[in-house]
């Protein structure tokens, strides 16, 4: 119990934080339970109900196939924060690693290691992981193989800079005389007080990847039909620009209110777990 | 600046783009049987292939194909664009030079707006106008590129308010009055979306450095506010600006792939997308080279900027 009372009067200091989990928790909620909460089928065609008004029925209006928007824009956010989350996950725990090895070992291989995530990052962003899916062709999954693969390279130094802040540490030496493997000290010793800055890295992330996704779904090179992506929306619907403009805000809202809401989460943890950083920014 | 410095970061410049290169070529070659399958379609013979195969080199172990390939690059020869049986350069040229000129636009327009309201929403810390600015720039970087476009289509070339033109393009050399209106919208889209970047990074290095000690003591000195602001703050918190421009040129060369799309804009991220659908590998090599070579040689040229300003650099690495 202590512990949840902790939770929240930390909370409480930090507004940003606690609106950023508020609306991060009832956008989980919605992706968890999306099949429910739409009221009709998203993938349904229905030729004779095409670009309706919004109604009763039809909260949001139907799209140029006469599917349900609100039940699209519902089930979207299972495909953006499914792509958002894994992404954050696989960077932070590949990105992570490597980091922390990096940061470890020191002299040649630290050199090397970020020599070459350098080079990684010296490529924009969106144009690596369009020529990533140029490669493997697109689908979900290479979405998140993709921009995995370009965000990497950041979580990396977040990672390398943290360790090396630990890293001369007397509980480092300690596990060093005891004659602990190396993995050992990474994992015991080194991770869990190295962490912090990797959550937080992750956390800001999670935006920055759902807006990326969606770009790619745009130009048709990501998420494919008929998916319910936001991003996939607004590239089909972009043909009625003028007709039916709803069509295009409806996601563009949607995926605001998504980012808008990780970014908040993102910057309320950093304030929290970074206190130096507080006033900035 | 130190000669040594220059030559460092030029060398590692090259380095890096010599792995890119090389990065790029065996993405886009990972399948070398599916190229002459592109050109000969799916229902090729075995025996065409072979022979197309042949001809191009594809048949060739890796390290040799890359060779010949580096070597014209090297030389101006990018090759055939598959899809439209013409040489690569020119077009690649002329694209190029369309895309500077929306990102020329925009990073100057994007400078001469972010960073006064950045330095401004600093010193007015938590008045109205900063919380205003602070929320439109959190929007502006929670709201996708195309997104924003779509929405400045909808706003400004729509039926009701047809101010400008949504899509399409008229050379400089043709009519300038409506070539500017045709990049109206695309660089208006791209101006929103880095203004947010530049302004929150100018603010928060600015609140940074004002709580500085240096600039307590130039305060302490008895200098006035504006000398305090102009001449002690400002210079310092630009350094890490400067980077952050640097860095978003990077962002810019995606924003502009994106924004392109929205626009229908003959430039070189309209380009890279068209090479990606169609499966256009030479043109995809070329494309994606000549961008990543614009970035490298930005950010080399904003190590060269961030020297100068920062002496600490200059003497030390």
């Amino acid at each position: 119990m202590s512990c949840i009372r902790t939770v929240f009067s930390t909370l409480r200091r930090y507004p940003s934080a606690m609106v950023g989990s508020v609306l991060v928790s009832i956008l989980l909620i919605v992706a968890i339970f999306a099949p429910f909460i739409a009221p009709h089928d998203p993938l349904k065609l229905n030729p004779r109900e095409r670009f309706a008004p919004p109604s009763v029925e039809h909260v949001m209006g139907t799209d140029e196939y006469g599917r349900d928007v609100f039940s699209r824009i519902i089930l979207g956010t299972r495909t953006s924060l499914g792509i958002g989350l894994s992404v954050t996950l696989v960077c932070a725990v590949a990105g992570g690693l490597i980091g922390l090895t990096s940061g470890y070992l020191g002299g040649r291989a630290d050199e090397l290691i970020m020599r070459a995530m350098d080079i990684l990052m010296a490529f924009p962003g969106i144009l690596f992981a369009l020529l990533i899916l140029s490669m493997l062709g697109s689908s979900i999954v290479n979405v998140i193989v993709a921009i995995s693969i370009t965000g990497i390279p950041k979580t990396a130094r977040v990672a390398r800079s943290s360790c090396l802040n630990v890293r001369g540490e007397e509980f480092i030496e300690a596990a060093k005389a005891r004659g602990e493997r190396t993995w050992y000290i990474l994992l015991v010793e080194l991770l869990p007080n190295a962490v912090q800055p990797i959550i937080v890295e992750a956390s800001i992330k999670v935006g920055f990847v759902i807006l990326t996704a969606s770009s790619l779904s745009f130009l048709g090179l990501g998420t494919q039909p008929p998916t319910p992506d936001w991003g996939l929306i607004i590239g089909s619907a972009r043909e009625y620009i003028f007709e039916a403009p709803m069509l295009i805000v409806w996601p563009i809202l949607a995926i605001a209110f998504t980012t808008i809401s990780f970014n908040l989460l993102g910057d309320g943890l950093r304030d929290i777990l970074d206190p130096r950083e507080l006033g900035r920014v | 600046m130190s000669p040594v410095y220059i030559l460092k970061r030029f060398c590692f410049m090259l380095v890096t783009l010599f792995c890119i290169s090389i990065i790029i070529f065996a993405i886009t070659m990972v399948l070398p049987g599916n190229l002459a399958q592109v050109i000969l379609g799916e229902f090729a013979t075995d025996d065409a292939l072979r022979a197309l195969e042949e001809q191009m080199g594809l048949n060739l172990p890796f390290y040799e194909q890359y060779g010949r390939w580096i070597w014209g690059v090297l030389h101006g020869n990018f090759g055939h664009a598959l899809s439209m049986d013409q040489p690569i350069l020119p077009l690649l040229l002329f694209r190029l030079k369309n895309s500077a000129i929306l990102a020329a636009f925009s990073i100057v327009i994007v400078t001469i707006i972010a960073i006064p309201l950045g330095v401004f929403a600093a010193l007015r810390r938590n008045s109205a106008v900063d919380r205003i600015i602070q929320v439109s720039s959190y929007i502006g970087i929670s709201v996708p590129e195309f997104a924003t476009g779509s929405l400045l289509i909808i706003a400004l070339a729509g039926p009701v308010l047809n101010l400008f033109p949504s899509a399409g393009y008229v050379p400089f050399s043709e009519d300038v009055p409506k070539a500017l209106s045709h990049i109206v919208l695309p660089v208006m889209t791209l101006v929103i979306v880095l203004i947010a970047h530049i302004m929150r990074q100018t603010r928060s290095e600015m609140i940074h450095v004002m709580q500085s000690d240096y600039v307590r003591s130039a305060r302490l000195r008895g200098l006035s506010n504006t000398m305090v602001v102009f001449k002690h703050a400002l210079r310092n918190a630009l350094m890490p600006t400067i980077t952050v421009l640097a860095l978003d040129v990077g962002y810019l060369i995606g924003s502009v792939v994106v924004i392109e799309e929205v626009f229908a804009y003959p430039g070189i991220g309209r380009l890279i997308v068209y090479a990606v659908t169609s499966r256009d590998v030479p043109l995809l090599q070329a494309t994606v080279l000549t961008v990543a070579c614009v970035y490298c040689l930005v950010n080399f040229l904003a190590d060269l900027a961030y020297g100068l300003v920062n002496p600490r650099i200059r003497y030390h690495s």
